[in-house]
């Protein structure tokens, strides 16, 4: 695809996600400034691909702006199902957008459905008259007895000529000519700023356009056609006495972003005459004069306002707009965009770029340099600190993501009748681009489920003594170097007899197996297992939690469920901040070497003998009162040698080093021959041939040159407190106690 | 600002058939945009607003240099042409 469509592409793909917020948020809160984002979205995307002539396109967007006008206008009241039918014309744009450079590839039937409902509506507003089709013709008639109208005796044209106007042989001059025959041209303002200076000026090309006043009693229609065949052009009549918002509206509209003054946009526009404004700036002088300085300068806006010349909304939208285009021209200096495969790359030859580092550093040890050993640490700090920018520039707010639920959760609610609401925490929290996007859609599963599933009907909250509206948090934050997402709800929660009685029934579990209440609740993360008893278009669709769940530990996360029946349900998933580099810390096992991801560690202990007999005896140890759970990394990971130091077989060990890492709230020690500190970890994916391997989030070349590979500390914690839990299951038969933290 | 300025002569029908010709002209002639550029207007018989375009175009390069661009000379027709275009005043306001 070309270079700039693909630009309009993903503008105009931002754009629509604007107008998705904006729409939702209308339906909440009607507000004028809501209403015209959504139609500055709509104008813009038809405006941008009219640059590149998808006619389609902007055909379609040209009717949904049409029916956002109306709404600004107050022609049709914003109802939900207005709101629905935009949000469907948006998605339909998004799609024309998405098929793009293939313009005929659409969905036809949609698009017919879409026209009828919006022309219902446009019907509906008796008061419009008939819209051109002409894209460009998209403003009312007057109403001579609202009080809002302005004072002027005349039409105001705003035009603005195509590109191609002079080459297609039209000369304004005859368009003038056409307009003196209709009436009197009481004023024509030549908006040259569109102009390029000379060495610029592609000559044949046009730029010019003009603010004129007709004095005419000829209709609109006929005024319109002398403008309707030229191509390309943009152009606006306001009949007399047309109201403010009329105004308003094509103060907004006008293409000039230059600093035009506000005396002049309204002197275009026909809101003030030449006298008019002349007296106020002579006032504004004077009093400026006056004040010397004192109170700084007054805004010729305030003293229009003041002086009652022009009405205060009028002034107010012409502010707006010059702030608008500051700050959009500020966003526009502030960002820059960049192909994510770029961001890839950078943050790749950063990884390399450390591991070399490191490897200089070890070298640099072996010569005793005071100037080279300082240079050295002063390149690592450098080295550090590019790396936390180059994996910050990957980080992105989930917010993103958790917006789009908003769409999800009111259109859902309404198909199943339900009422519900939802509420989005820590949206502000960053997550590595990729993640971000494998996230979107287990996350689409889990709030689809809480719709569908978890929240009640109205009427059954409202017996249960609930509120009507049921609610649903998304929250995220971080914890422990890892960002924690949870999902909540308020709805029926999840009944663990009729889960355990489906897993047994589907033969996941046996049926004297005993099972705590977590362990049920987890079940529904087992494959095969559907709560459902009709598969849905919402939800139980056969791709069930099991998928869920190995995509979140695809990533090296980890999902968990909490539930109280009637109460709610708490979906609790954690992820890594990033797959690409971590900090580490080395350690040394048999002289193999392993990192262990250093947000996972607590702290490092050296166990005493008495604390190696006790281990030697239950394989835990009590650390300042708490039963902390042991791996010995050597025996788990098969490293047996020669050196029998397992604590069965040996009972002379005077000192062992103790690696205490947590995940969620569960705490390991592992048990570690020597600890060698930290070091900045490349992570790199295991091969296909170790996909079976657990134990190992990855591998990382070291500064030696050496792999160490890294430690699935997630992994290597659950497996340590499913064993433990088997244990003591088989013990609590025995003795009927079972220690405090395995609950 | 230099003292100096250009002067250069049009002449015939200025219209979207010459307009490029004379954009090099002018671009050729007048090298330095903080020179006074003046534009003979004397010997031309028609101008469309093409060419007007050009006009205004070299007195938008004058003005952005801190210089002027005078029309001199200009017929009545030619001044007929401007006004029922409206740029008369914008065209001739560095008098």
């Amino acid at each position: 695809m070309d270079e700039n469509v693909q630009i309009f592409v993903s503008e105009a793909e931002e754009l629509l996600v604007e107008m998705e917020d904006a729409l939702l948020e209308l339906e909440e809160r009607q507000d004028d400034e809501i209403l015209n984002l959504i139609f500055r979205a709509a104008h813009t995307i038809k405006g941008s691909a009219g640059l590149f002539g998808f006619e389609h396109i902007i055909g379609f967007t040209h009717v949904v702006e049409n029916i956002l006008d109306d709404m600004r206008n107050c022609l049709i009241p914003i109802t939900s199902e207005l709101i629905t039918i935009l949000m469907r014309s948006k998605d339909h744009i998004g799609k024309l957008i998405e098929a793009l450079p293939e313009e005929d590839n659409f969905d036809a039937e949609e698009e017919k459905e879409i026209l009828d409902i919006l022309s219902v509506f446009k019907n509906a507003d008796t008061a419009a008259p008939s819209i051109d089709t002409k894209a460009n013709n998209d403003e009312n008639s007057a109403d001579e007895s609202a009080e809002d109208s302005a004072d002027s005796d005349h039409y105001h044209i705003s035009l603005r000529l195509g590109i191609d106007t002079y080459r297609q042989g039209f000369d304004p001059a005859a368009m003038f000519k056409q307009l003196a025959e209709l009436g009197t041209v009481k004023e024509a303002i030549l908006i040259e700023s569109a102009i390029p200076q000379l060495s610029d000026l592609d000559s044949e090309s046009c730029y010019m356009g003009w603010e004129i006043a007709l004095k005419s009693n000829a209709e609109k229609e006929f005024i319109g056609e002398i403008f309707e065949f030229l191509d390309g052009v943009v152009y606006t009549i306001l009949p007399p006495k047309s109201r403010f918002s009329d105004y308003k509206h094509l103060i907004e509209q006008l293409p000039e972003e230059d600093d035009l003054a506000l005396g002049q946009i309204l002197l275009q526009t026909g809101s003030l005459t030449e006298e008019e404004l002349q007296l106020i700036l002579q006032q504004q002088s004077e009093q400026q004069q006056a004040e010397e300085g004192g109170e700084g300068t007054v805004l010729t806006g305030d003293l229009l306002v003041q002086n009652k010349m022009v009405q205060k909304e009028v002034v107010e939208e012409a502010l707006e707009k010059q702030k608008k285009v500051k700050t959009k021209k500020q966003q526009a200096m502030s960002f820059v965009k960049v192909d994510s495969a770029k961001l890839d790359k950078l943050v790749n030859l950063v990884g390399e770029l450390v591991i070399n580092g490191a490897k200089m550093s070890q070298i640099s040890e072996r010569f005793d340099d005071d100037d080279l050993a300082e240079t050295m640490e002063s390149m690592m700090m450098s080295l550090e600190e590019m790396r936390e920018t180059a994996l910050g520039l990957r980080m992105i707010p989930i917010g993103s993501t958790f917006n789009r639920f908003h769409r999800v959760v009111r259109d859902t609610s309404k198909d199943l009748n339900k009422e519900i609401r939802l509420e989005i925490y820590g949206a502000e929290t960053e997550l590595d681009k990729t993640v971000i996007e494998k996230i979107a859609d287990p996350l689409m599963h889990l709030v689809r489920n809480s719709l569908d599933h978890g929240i009640e009907m109205p009427d059954e909250r409202v017996r249960l003594g609930k509120q009507k509206e049921g609610l649903i948090k998304l929250n995220a934050h971080h914890e422990a170097g890892m960002i924690v997402i949870e999902i909540n709800d308020d709805g029926k929660g999840l009944d663990p007899d009729k889960l355990l009685n489906k897993a047994i029934e589907k033969g996941i579990v046996k049926e004297n197996q005993k099972l705590t209440q977590h362990e049920i609740y987890n079940l529904i993360f087992e494959a095969g297992f559907s709560m459902a008893k009709e598969i849905s278009n919402i939800s139980g669709r056969g791709v069930g939690m099991d998928v869920v769940r190995r995509n979140i530990e695809a990533l090296r996360g980890n999902i968990q469920i909490a539930s109280e029946s009637g109460v709610g349900t708490t979906i609790n998933i954690q992820l890594p901040l990033t797959l690409a580099i971590i900090d580490g810390f080395h350690i040394s096992v048999n002289q193999e070497d392993f990192i262990i991801p250093l947000d996972m560690i607590q702290e490092c202990v050296t166990l005493t003998k008495a604390q190696i007999e006790e281990a030697s005896m239950h394989n835990y140890i009590t650390l300042r009162d708490e039963v902390l759970p042991l791996i010995q990394l050597k025996r788990y990971f098969n490293l047996e040698d020669n050196d029998t130091t397992g604590y069965s077989e040996s009972r002379n060990i005077q000192h062992e080093n103790v690696v205490v890492v947590q995940f969620g709230k569960n705490k390991v020690g592992l048990t570690v021959d020597i600890l060698l500190g930290e070091t900045q970890a490349v992570i790199k994916p295991m091969g296909r041939i170790f996909k079976g391997l657990n134990g190992f989030a990855g591998f990382t070349i070291l500064g030696s040159g050496h792999v160490a590979l890294v430690i699935d500390v997630p992994g290597l914690v659950k497996d340590v407190v499913s064993n433990e839990k088997k244990y003591f299951s088989k013990m609590e038969k025995k003795v009927g106690h079972i220690p405090s933290h395995f609950h | 600002m230099s003292d100096k300025s250009v002067e250069i002569t049009l002449n015939g029908e200025c219209t979207i058939y010459e307009v490029a010709e004379w954009q090099n002209k002018i671009i050729e002639k007048w090298s330095d945009y903080s020179q006074t550029l003046s534009l003979n207007l004397a010997e031309v018989s028609d101008i469309d607003a093409c060419f007007v375009q050009l006009l205004l175009s070299c007195k938008k390069t004058a003005h952005a240099h801190g210089a002027q661009c005078h029309l001199l000379n200009s017929p009545e027709i030619l001044n007929d042409r401007l006004k029922n275009m409206h740029v008369a005043e914008i065209l001739q306001d560095d008098h």
